[in-house]
């Protein structure tokens, strides 16, 4: 009708409209000068999603408010307010993949309005998660600590009651205590100073210097609940912790019970890479009894029971050699076929163990080839299927899948497997990496690099800037950290602390031998470090701590509070992503990339021209000044503890943080960092073409890549020099004529005939190699067979049902031969959640909003069925050790039933379940209260009977009007959230170390029952004697101590983190 | 009157009637006025048939038929906005970085969305009345005789339609016809689509004739 008579219908039609015509008018003409005119700044339409600001113009950069917008509409107009924005970047400190950041700040108000990526970050690619951006929630957090406190003169500890102190106070208390024993200066004096601490996130500060200065063997970690597993398998088969995936490139992708996609290890940076592979064609394997996220996206869910993993590894490999499918070349080449093949006794030990049928006469690669065959002929796809209890058309599947994509394998498994299982550390590191190695997917594009290959640490390399560069090595060899159970364990049997403290019977055992350990912590230092809420047994520590002749002085240094904290002396409040310093690299990439994270207010105010009045605690005062409170952070804190102890330098210790500008007085940040980051050629090189320091680069940039494409580094030749006729390593420049070479090993040998293997010989030249003895990839290792565990010197698994007992240590506690009755399944506790990092996530009110302290039991639906156990029902999970039979306690959850998780396996994830003992706390002389966990927590009461513990849930998170940050608090009226499903299972779970790597054994094998009229969700029972009961079973009938006098407590290639020791106390004292 | 005038008040007439109809729900008045006016019923081919129209009270249909509709085409199904279409993300925009909002700003025009109810300054409505601003300007340059600046804004709505307009509003209510369950909403549509593809031709013969003038 319109088209028919276009005018005429104009002139009729629509002008008979006329009144009806009501348009809402939104539309108002400027004038030529008009506001965007005026706003030339301002960027309206960038071309690419990942858009950012010129960093010319990162000092002063406009943008509107965003809440503005919102209310308003949209447009630029009068009264718009545009925010003077100074962009300062740092880094994320929420998880282990240390992304970039920036800090949006607003000039005006000087405070942080955004987090946001940081574009110079070649890790991170200017990407965050949620947790990334709720940084800024975190800054901000109405129960933030506001300052330091004192646990109130005449109180207990876990009374809660506290007093307001000062930095200086607390700075000289705990200076003094050190300083007192320090000064006896014996040995026992060396292991009673302990610095403990969580997710480090930095590279060499704290983790060495800090405490390396004290002269201690104090450094304790929280890897042996994390991943000592997970590092074992690998430090005996390559020599180093971790693998180091090249994702992007790849075109297989196995997760072994690892959600890298979605939660874990190095999430988001890996996620990004395994996106863009699967973008190319990579296919993606999950090996999980849990349906991850990652899982759900897979090609190829592999939902094997949990433990056997090594089970499936093994029976690739065995299809593998047995269809000489495998790369040869490479196998020749990397491996130490020629050790193990050379070694007759030790192929007549395998053949007494029936698994060798003969022993070669040969020594060549054949014979290697042959034998393998013989070894690994019983490791069927049939077999492996009926031990994972998983159709054998899966292993078809991958097997096709490994065959494709040849070289181009990459691998982690960093959880479950590893944290999950004793012996864990077989299905991971050992056999994983076996059958990435015997596809030649180690080192190249698409396959898997090394930890040490791609990470940058130097936070401890700011001696150049000191009066002292490196402390001698340490005169100790601490025994609560490093048991003589456990020679080879990864890290420290941190969690074993309270435990060892407490056992007299086994200090004498030690003692008669010569040993001297102490009975008692002087000091302690936890930082941000939970071990009454992460750590199992963790009434066992409350009462530990609680006792002040086994802890002295503690000191709790963590943004936020803790369970931990209402058991210490002091709370130290610590600054949190954008208000602290670190040194922060990750193996994230086939590159060298490191991040700079700093306290960006501070930075801000000092571009702005303020000064502080003590440059070395110039954090402090920008935090008072800015009015975020008396926040300070760890570098600065540990420089000035350091004057604190050693006032006089009579010490030894105040000239390692004494500034070599300024004698006299402490180091500043400024002058350390620079000194570190100058220790990187390219960075400095680049600097200089800039006129700036390395350190103004990175406080500026926040990140810097130093090497890309970094690929196989074990071919690289050893750099040389010919004008200083000498070969690079580790650094250093070590002349020709103090290089040997013997059997085709490099060695550096040093004034008195000592000697470290730094290469080895190939086609002629000296190359890397591998850090493992023999510079390969170790099929065999020596070593293990030297410490005791013959058994296990290759890559193998029990076969049946008797070699699963006589191979106890390598067999998991959950393994189905232990599920005998009706109602047994192996518990998952160890995943997590992708808005939560362990204990460092509940200061964030928008992390706490999407995850609610919520966390189900998973029970397989037909599972839940046979049991009548329905959605949202509360069920009692007993939880039983599977070598004493000893049943520990039990905790009350909510059950949902799914699919998501294989028959006869549970899942609830121990990230969640936080606990309070009061809502507020009151200090003298403050008008407020201080809130503590509200948003993440519930409220609970603790029933102790002798031995016995019961906790049970009394409130839930509740609305609650904030006096802290109220502007940015107000919607904490408006909590939603109630809390009240979350468990504190760990406190059931008694410690039970891996013999071998010591790591906590994490899975447990639980009775599951509807829960009675009597229970309710959240309860916690456990009985402390009857975990010690489990813990000493563990402890004594699965270690193998290595005790000889005058021998060595570890093998020597295998480095103590972080720093060294002296010789003489590497040994047992000689009888 | 000067035909010419008469020809772009019609124009405006009708762009400020469709942006109405898709802005928000229909109100009474509009209603009966749509009701009682024989030339406007004419624009409503298949709703005048429809019996409900003809025999439910005016609230009533409105509250039991026509609101039920635009709910369930403009606001939960087919999203009026142009950057849900033109964009790979298929989200609506309402940021500085949106294209239409660009093209406003650019030409000197600011936006108050207080005004009404919609997310984002690329609704269809508003790109309408974007259209009511610029024939209204175009008129003010005609009468004072400035064909200079006649032919900028005869210009500018034709850029405008052919950056955005037509770029997207036609598959848009397309989309949106098929899925309404009225004939009332229908009708809009096939009106609103019918008027812009016309409304373009109109533009490209006024510049013509601009040109011949001249």
């Amino acid at each position: 009708m319109i088209k028919a008579s276009r005018r005429d219908f104009l002139k009729g039609v629509a002008a008979s409209i006329g009144g009806v015509a009501l348009a809402k008018g939104v539309f108002e003409k400027v004038e030529a000068d008009n506001k965007i005119a005026n706003n030339q700044e301002l960027t309206f339409e960038p071309k690419h999603l990942d858009y950012y600001p010129p960093f010319e113009k990162w000092n002063d950069w406009k943008e509107p408010a965003g809440d503005y917008w919102k209310i308003h509409g949209g447009a630029l107009r009068d009264g718009v307010k545009l925010i003077n924005y100074m962009i300062v970047p740092t880094v994320c400190n929420n998880c282990e993949a240390a992304c970039g950041l920036t800090a949006w700040i607003d000039k005006d108000t000087l405070t942080v309005k955004k987090f946001m990526g940081n574009p110079f970050h070649s890790g991170s690619r200017g990407r965050n998660c949620a947790k990334g951006y709720a940084a800024l929630s975190q800054m901000y957090d109405p129960d933030r600590i506001p300052f330091p406190l004192k646990r109130a003169p005449g109180s207990k500890r876990g009374e809660n009651k506290w007093v307001r102190t000062t930095w200086e106070e607390a700075l000289e208390t705990i200076g003094k205590r050190m300083r007192e024993v320090l000064l006896k200066g014996d040995e026992i004096s060396k292991k009673q100073i302990i610095y403990h601490v969580g997710r480090p996130n930095e590279n060499g500060f704290h983790v060495r210097r800090v405490v390396w200065s004290w002269g201690v063997d104090g450094r304790n970690s929280h890897t042996n609940i994390c991943s000592s597993n997970g590092r074992f398998g690998n430090i005996v088969t390559v020599g180093d912790d971790r693998t180091s995936p090249d994702f992007a490139n790849s075109r297989l992708i196995l997760l072994v019970s690892s959600h890298a996609a979605d939660a874990g290890h190095y999430y988001q940076q890996h996620a990004g890479y395994i996106a863009d592979a699967r973008a190319k064609g990579a296919k993606l394997v999950v090996i999980d009894p849990r349906m991850s996220n990652s899982a759900g996206m897979a090609d190829l869910w592999i939902p094997a029971w949990p433990g056997t993993e090594a089970a499936i590894n093994l029976a690739m490999i065995s299809r593998l050699v047995k269809e000489e499918k495998f790369n040869k070349k490479f196998v020749e080449r990397w491996f130490n076929w020629k050790e193990f093949i050379s070694d007759k006794e030790y192929l007549s030990f395998l053949k007494e163990k029936g698994f060798l049928t003969e022993v070669p006469q040969g020594n060549s690669f054949d014979d290697f080839v042959a034998v393998l065959k013989d070894l690994y002929k019983d490791y069927t796809f049939e077999w492996a299927a009926n031990e994972a209890k998983i159709p054998v058309s899966m292993l078809d599947k991958l097997y096709e899948m490994i065959l494709w994509a040849g070289d181009r394998i990459t691998q982690y498994h960093w959880r479950a497997v590893a944290a999950g299982n004793r012996g864990g550390w077989m299905g991971a590191g050992r056999t994983g990496t076996m059958l990435m190695a015997f596809m030649g997917a180690i080192g190249g594009v698409g396959g898997t690099g090394w930890y040490k290959w791609h990470t940058i640490s130097l936070g401890d390399k700011g001696g150049d800037a000191c009066m002292a560069a490196d402390p001698e090595p340490v005169k100790a060899w601490n025994e609560l950290e490093w048991p003589p159970e456990w020679p080879m364990s990864a890290y420290e049997l941190s969690y074993l602390l309270p435990h060892l403290l407490v056992d007299d019977e086994w200090r004498n055992r030690w003692k008669e031998k010569g040993l001297k350990i102490p009975d008692k912590v002087e000091v302690w230092f936890s930082r941000i470090y939970n071990p009454v809420w992460i750590n199992p047994d963790g009434f066992r520590w409350v009462e530990t701590l609680k006792d002040e002749n086994k802890f002295g002085l503690t000191v709790y240094m963590s943004p936020n509070w803790a369970e931990t904290a209402f058991y210490c002396d002091y709370i130290l409040p610590m600054g949190l992503a954008g208000e602290r310093h670190d040194q922060h690299s990750e193996p994230t990439k086939p590159e060298k990339w490191t991040g700079f994270r700093q306290p960006v207010l501070r930075v801000a105010l000092q571009k702005m021209g303020w000064k502080p009045n003590d440059p070395a605690k110039a954090t402090l005062e920008a935090h008072k000044k800015v009015g975020l409170g008396e926040i300070w952070e760890e570098d600065e804190f540990f420089i000035n503890l350091a004057f604190a102890i050693d006032p006089d330098g009579s010490l030894g210790i105040r000239k390692y943080w004494e500034s070599k500008q300024n004698p006299g007085k402490p180091v500043t940040i400024e002058e350390y960092y620079n000194a570190a980051f100058s220790k990187l050629p390219k960075l400095k090189e680049t600097c200089q073409q800039l006129g700036i320091t390395p350190y103004e680069y990175m406080r500026d940039r926040g990140a810097w890549t130093e090497a890309t494409d970094v690929y196989n580094v074990h071919e690289k030749p050893l750099p040389y020099d010919p004008e200083k006729r000498a070969y690079q390593y580790d650094g250093k420049w070590i002349p020709e004529s103090e290089i040997k070479v013997e059997n085709d090993t490099v060695y550096h040998v040093e004034e008195g005939g000592k000697k470290h293997k730094i290469g080895i010989v190939k086609d002629g030249k000296f190359i890397n190699g591998f850090k493992t003895p023999s510079g390969h990839i170790e099929f065999y290792s020596k070593t293990l067979k030297e410490w005791k565990w013959p058994e296990y010197a290759i890559p193998i698994y029990p076969r049946n049902a008797e070699e699963r007992k006589s191979m106890i240590h390598i067999v998991s506690q959950v393994h189905h031969d232990y599920m005998k009755e009706e109602n047994a399944f192996v518990l998952n506790p160890i995943y997590r959640l992708p808005y939560l990092i362990h204990t460092r996530s509940i200061n964030s009110k928008w992390l706490m909003e999407i995850g609610q302290n919520h966390n189900p039991l998973w029970i397989y639906e037909k599972d839940a069925k046979r049991l009548g156990i329905k959605r949202g029902d509360a069920v009692r999970v007993r939880v039983v050790d599977t070598l004493t039979g000893i049943e520990t306690g039990y905790f009350v959850a909510m059950a949902m039933p799914t699919q998501a998780t294989r028959p006869g396996v549970v899942a609830c994830s121990h990230h969640n379940g936080r606990w309070r003992l009061v809502n507020e706390v009151k200090v003298d002389g403050f008008k407020h209260e201080l809130g503590v966990m509200r948003m993440g927590s519930v409220l609970v009461d603790i029933q102790q009977k002798g031995n016995q513990f019961f906790m049970r849930t009394k409130e839930g998170v509740k609305p609650f009007k904030s006096w802290q940050f109220p502007e940015f608090n107000k919607d904490t009226e408006q909590i939603w959230w109630k809390g009240t499903t979350g468990v504190f299972q760990n406190a059931v779970f008694p410690a039970n170390p891996d013999p071998l790597s010591g790591m906590q054994c994490w899975h447990k094998k639980v009775l599951i029952e509807k829960a009675g009229p009597e229970d309710k969700i959240g309860d916690v029972f456990v009985d402390i004697n009857k975990t010690w009961e489990v813990y000493k079973a563990w402890r004594d009938q699965l270690t193998r101590p290595n005790y000889q006098p005058g021998g060595l407590r570890r093998p020597k290639w295998m480095p103590r983190p972080w720093f060294p020791i002296d010789d003489e106390y590497w040994k047992f004292p000689s009888a | 009157m000067d035909e010419k005038i008469v020809e772009n008040q019609g124009r405006i007439n009708m762009y400020s009637f469709l942006s109405r109809l898709l802005v928000e729900e229909v109100d009474e008045n509009l209603l009966d006025k749509i009701k009682n006016t024989p030339e406007l019923l004419d624009l409503f081919p298949n709703t005048k048939e429809w019996e409900p129209f003809n025999t439910k009270p005016t609230k009533q249909l409105i509250d039991e038929e026509l609101n039920v509709d635009y709910t369930t085409v403009f606001i939960l199904n087919a999203y009026p906005y142009e950057s849900v279409f033109m964009n790979d993300e298929g989200h609506i925009n309402p940021t500085p970085t949106n294209p239409t909002l660009q093209f406003y700003l650019e030409n000197g025009y600011e936006i108050d969305l207080n005004k009404t109810r919609v997310l984002s300054p690329d609704h269809i409505a508003i790109e309408l009345e974007f259209m009511i601003t610029l024939i209204k300007e175009q008129l003010t340059a005609y009468s004072i005789n400035n064909q200079q600046e006649e032919k900028k804004y005869l210009e500018l709505q034709k850029k405008f339609m052919e950056n955005h307009l037509l770029q997207w509003a036609p598959i848009y209510l397309l989309a949106a016809k098929n899925m309404a369950e009225t004939p009332f909403y229908h009708d809009v549509c096939q009106t609103a689509l019918e008027f812009i593809m016309t409304d373009y031709e109109y533009i490209l013969s006024q510049l013509e004739e601009l040109e011949n003038v001249s």
